[in-house]
């Protein structure tokens, strides 16, 4: 099993669940609605019968929007959220440890409940590779929620304490200390390049651990969660420079994906079709986002069966017995 | 000691240059001055004289300095002390009056440096110490040691900690028109950057650093403590100065070049001389590297662009040398020529904190490694700190008092120069730690809102009233008043009473009080004179109160419909129904005023043929209703369509159409919104 079979195993995985993506897309977009809703009741009411908003419907107008937000807009409300600066900030954001805006983080929530109920039946249709219909999607759902969840809470305390103490040690302490008498900004950036690097690796360690704990949980049908990140823990010692090739080839291409939308992603500028253009861009990279979420997931299992699974496994590869060492013995003495 | 003699001596300070001999306290040697120092003629009463020596030892991170400071009475009034501004010691601990506002106001509240001052390392803090202070006379004899009569004063706040102004009583009283000479030595400690000052690394920025005599006027010492919101005041003289530094060093200072030689402990003496200023700052840097241009122009004066650029900004020169020429240009042909035939312009190193910042032939700017064009940065705060050579270099208004009067007109003016040079600058965000800069092209700065600061000062309009003292203001938001709100009513003066009048004020002002110390009245009697009337009831809404504008359309409609109701007299008295079908149209706006602020406003009506309607209103009551009577209705109503009135604080309320497009608006900016909510909800989803 190299990493190009992994690799491309997972991705067959995930187009072959593309209903099960366009679902927790459609899910994503139904638990945020909501929010956006007020939001859009809150702009009309705040421009109400004024001629300004034939200015804020033209495009970015800057004087509305300075007298929205002094009038109590939604914190995350802010020209950050126009084009390619959308996803810019909100990941400049995380690596920087900048305290979310309230009426994101609840959406956040609400949507991470959804993802995490959903996400069971997206595991159990990857490992399958069969369609399972609704009733097999959402049973595997429900199958696995309570253990995903217990999942979410392990790993979400080693996630808290990195995206708290560990960020805090690292950005206002180390980084600090490192560019105290830095006077060119260039190596403070590759200093803060660096250090973000190093808060990353073990974020990703825990996210590359889970997804193998996931894994293991729905492959192997594990109950314990503790049992599955202990089995996850030690396949990926015996097999680290393949699961993180793949999880990092993974990587590259989320990266592909979030370049192509800061290079297509429609701006400020008003306008129906505009508007239309900005759904339809925007949908579009959620949607390859969740699809190479689904690979990242797709390739671990592709990996875990290749490298440990047998026939007896829910999702086994087609085997490959090896000759016999009689045979092997045979074939080493003919060549020399 | 002989009283004729005590220390009140008619020597020139443009002839004290002294020679180097360490720091002891010697009497005044003959002035060696070569040829080409001779002083120019005199553009200002250079009554406050400085012969300066002083050392940088980078490895102790102090500076050693010896001053022989000849001051003359230029008043009508005779002093019998004089006083010091020894600003360095704001930084000295957390009890002084700057650290005090500082800490209340939280001015700089990304900056780890202010979160936490009494976490900085005591090497971080600064300080000053006077270690000799004596008059000179004309011989030996006549020195007076005052190195034990100096006392710490707090005349504003009464701080007994504040060390930051000295009171040296004089034996004798100094007369008008008479001259003391005085002599001190001090050390002083270089901190990490303070209010941009200090050094980090090997880059030195040094500022207000010298024991630093105040401004006496006819009603007194203008002498304050140092605040954290305010800036400075001194009077105009010739300042000579040697800057001992690491040879190799580049530095730069007010003032020209005019001598350098090499002593045998491995340093250079840089001696730097500038007639008619009233400050002296320097840099020094192992890195800097040096360009030069000439700004020239038909009708103004050449001026030698010299440039200090940080290594990593390599390219930005060009970038530099035109915002500096624009404002050289713009500035000099509206109020007045730059008359000093030279400018040093600093490019700060990172974390110095030193950037935007203006001194006397001399100014810091300030530019980011990755710095797109189209952003303002860093024309605008070249512009500003250029612009800052009239207005704070030139016209020395009094800082601690009316900080606005330079900052804010300043504000203005290069408001007007960027947006006239570099009229599509788009918002630029910043992210990832604020290394990566993120053009956001749709959406465009204007002059009326970013340039003058609106959002800033909508949310502080009322903490003070502008006519009070600036260094009163509250400092976490007075700043707001001194610039935003000081460049929107001027803003608003110049839409209101036309460009040509306002530069003609502005240029009157310039004239009359260039090299001198004018006060607010100077400038409110050149506006008018300009104005041709007088301005006193506008300045009196902007200047002295804090009110707040708000104008506003409360009410607006148009019917076919006549009278409803009972209409005609006694038995004659029929019901109206008030349906009219064919007749004109009936429009009524009323037009409100949701501030205390008063200011005439137009109101412009527009009906669907096509047609409009202007009327004016004084703006005095409370509401106003006007009534049209047209063919056609009504479609929309605007107060002040012009925006003439830019310290309208919500310019949403400003007009009402009768086809509202907010429903299409909301949909435009919720539907971005989600996009980015859902992006964001999945980024935090994966680690899910």
């Amino acid at each position: 099993m190299t990493v190009r079979v992994a690799v491309t195993g997972g991705w067959r995985r995930a187009a072959g669940a593309w209903l099960a993506i366009a679902g927790i897309l459609a899910a994503t977009a139904l638990a945020t609605l909501p929010a956006t809703l007020l939001l859009a009741r809150a702009i009309e009411h705040d421009l109400g019968a004024s001629l300004m908003a034939e200015r804020a419907a033209g495009g970015a107008d800057l004087v509305w929007w300075d007298e929205f937000q002094y009038r109590g807009a939604p914190p995350s409300f802010t020209p950050g959220i126009i084009g390619g600066a959308a996803p810019l900030t909100t990941y400049s954001g995380l690596l920087d440890g900048a305290t979310p805006p309230p009426e994101a983080l609840a959406a956040a929530v609400v949507a991470g409940a959804v993802w995490l109920f959903l996400s069971g039946g997206l595991l159990e249709r990857l490992a399958r590779r069969r369609r399972l219909g609704t009733r097999g999607f959402l049973a595997g759902c429900g199958a696995l929620f309570f253990r995903l969840l217990r999942m979410a809470v392990i790993t979400g305390v080693l996630y808290a304490l990195l995206l708290g103490p560990v960020h805090g040690w690292i950005f206002d302490g180390l980084y600090p200390w490192l560019t105290r008498e830095t006077t060119v900004e260039r190596t403070a950036a590759v200093w803060r390049a660096t250090l973000y690097l190093l808060w990353l690796a073990p974020l990703l360690a825990v996210n590359l651990l889970a997804d193998y704990a996931k894994v293991r949980l729905v492959i192997e049908d594990r109950r314990s969660v503790l049992g599955a990140l202990a089995a996850a823990a030690r396949f990926l010692r015996r097999h680290a420079g393949s699961a993180i090739a793949v999880y990092a080839v993974n990587g590259v291409a989320a990266g592909l994906v979030l370049l192509l939308y800061l290079v297509i992603a429609p701006g400020g500028t008003g306008g129906d079709w505009r508007l239309l253009a900005v759904l339809a861009a925007g949908v579009g990279y959620l949607a390859a986002r969740l699809f190479v979420r689904a690979a990242f997931l797709g390739s671990a299992m592709t990996l875990f069966e290749g490298r440990l699974a047998h026939a007896a496994f829910t999702a086994p590869p087609v085997p490959i017995w090896p000759d016999s060492p009689a045979a092997e013995a045979i074939d080493n003495a003919a060549r020399t | 000691m002989r009283r004729a003699s005590l220390g009140l001596s008619l020597v020139a300070a443009a002839t004290l240059a002294l020679p180097v001999e360490g720091l002891r306290l010697q009497s005044p040697a003959p002035a060696t001055a070569p040829a080409e120092t001779a002083p120019a003629p005199a553009l200002s009463p250079r009554n406050a004289n400085y012969s300066i020596d002083v050392e940088l030892d980078p490895d102790a991170r102090t500076l050693s300095g010896r001053a022989v400071i000849a001051w003359r009475n230029i008043t009508n009034r005779p002093t019998s002390e004089l006083r010091l501004h020894l600003y360095w010691n704001a930084w000295r601990n957390t009890h002084s009056t700057w650290m005090r506002e500082q800490i209340r106001g939280r001015q700089r509240r990304n900056s780890m440096l202010f979160d936490a001052p009494g976490d900085r390392p005591a090497g971080d803090w600064a300080s000053i110490d006077v270690t000799a202070l004596r008059l000179l006379g004309s011989g030996e004899a006549a020195l007076v040691d005052l190195t034990d009569a100096g006392r710490f004063i707090a005349p504003d706040d009464g701080n007994a900690d504040d060390r930051t102004l000295m009171a040296v009583p004089l034996p004798e009283p100094v007369g008008p028109g008479q001259t003391v000479t005085l002599e001190v030595a001090w050390t002083s400690r270089v901190p990490r950057p303070f209010a941009r000052t200090g050094r980090v690394g090997d880059y030195y920025f040094i500022a207000h650093w010298f024991p630093k005599i105040g401004v006496l006027s006819d009603e007194g010492w203008q002498a304050h403590q140092f605040h954290a919101g305010t800036e400075f005041f001194a009077d105009f003289g010739v300042y000579d100065v040697r800057i001992t530094v690491p040879r190799g060093w580049v530095v730069g200072a007010t003032g020209r070049e005019r001598e350098r030689r090499d002593t045998a402990a491995g340093r250079t003496v840089h001696r730097y001389v500038q007639e008619d200023v009233h400050d002296f700052a320097w840099t020094a840097s192992p890195d800097y590297i040096e360009h030069r241009e000439t700004f020239r122009h038909p009708t103004l004066p050449p001026v030698e662009m010299r440039l200090l650029l940080m290594p990593e900004h390599a390219g930005q020169e060009a970038r530099h040398f035109a915002a500096t020429a624009l404002a050289l240009r713009k500035y000099g042909e509206w109020f007045g020529p730059y008359p000093y035939g030279h400018i040093t312009i600093v490019d700060p190193a990172w974390q110095s904190e030193a950037d935007g910042m203006e001194y006397p032939t001399l100014f810091t700017a300030g530019t980011r490694w990755l710095a797109p064009e189209g952003t303002g940065d860093p024309e605008a705060v070249t512009v500003h700190e250029t612009g800052h050579q009239f207005f704070y270099g030139i016209v020395a208004n009094n800082e601690f008092e009316h900080a606005w009067l330079d900052e804010g007109i300043n504000s203005w003016a290069e408001s007007k120069v960027m947006f006239e040079a570099y009229p599509d600058q788009a918002l630029t965000l910043r992210v990832f730690g604020g290394f990566v800069p993120w053009v956001i092209r749709d959406a465009r700065l204007t002059r009326e809102v970013h340039g003058n600061g609106m959002p800033g000062y909508r949310m502080f309009a009322t903490s003070d009233v502008p006519s009070t003292p600036s260094w009163r203001y509250f400092p976490g938001s007075g700043a707001r008043i001194t610039y935003g709100k000081t460049a929107l009513w001027l803003h608003t003066l110049e839409r209101h009473i036309g460009w040509e009048r306002m530069q003609r004020g502005l240029s009157r002002y310039f004239e009359r009080h260039r090299f001198s110390h004018p006060d607010p009245d100077d400038f409110f009697a050149a506006m008018s004179e300009a104005a041709g009337r007088d301005l006193t009831p506008f300045f009196d809404q902007v200047y002295r109160s804090s009110h707040v504008f708000d104008y506003a359309i409360g009410q607006l409609t148009t019917t076919q419909a006549g009278p409803r109701g009972l209409v005609g007299d006694g038995d004659a008295a029929t019901f109206s129904s008030g349906e009219r079908r064919n007749g004109p149209w009936r429009t009524e706006v009323v037009v409100k005023r949701l501030g205390d602020g008063v200011f005439p406003v137009d109101v412009l009506v527009t009906f669907e043929d096509g047609t409009t309607a202007r009327e004016q209103w004084d703006g005095r009551d409370r509401w106003t209703l006007f009534v049209f009577e047209r063919p056609s209705p009504a479609v929309s109503a605007v107060v002040d369509p012009d925006h003439v009135l830019l310290l309208d604080v919500n310019l949403t309320n400003n007009s009402e159409t009768r086809r509202p497009q907010a429903a299409k608006a909301a949909r435009q900016w919720a539907g971005r919104w989600w996009i980015w909510l859902q992006d964001f909800a999945l980024t935090h989803g994966f680690f899910l």
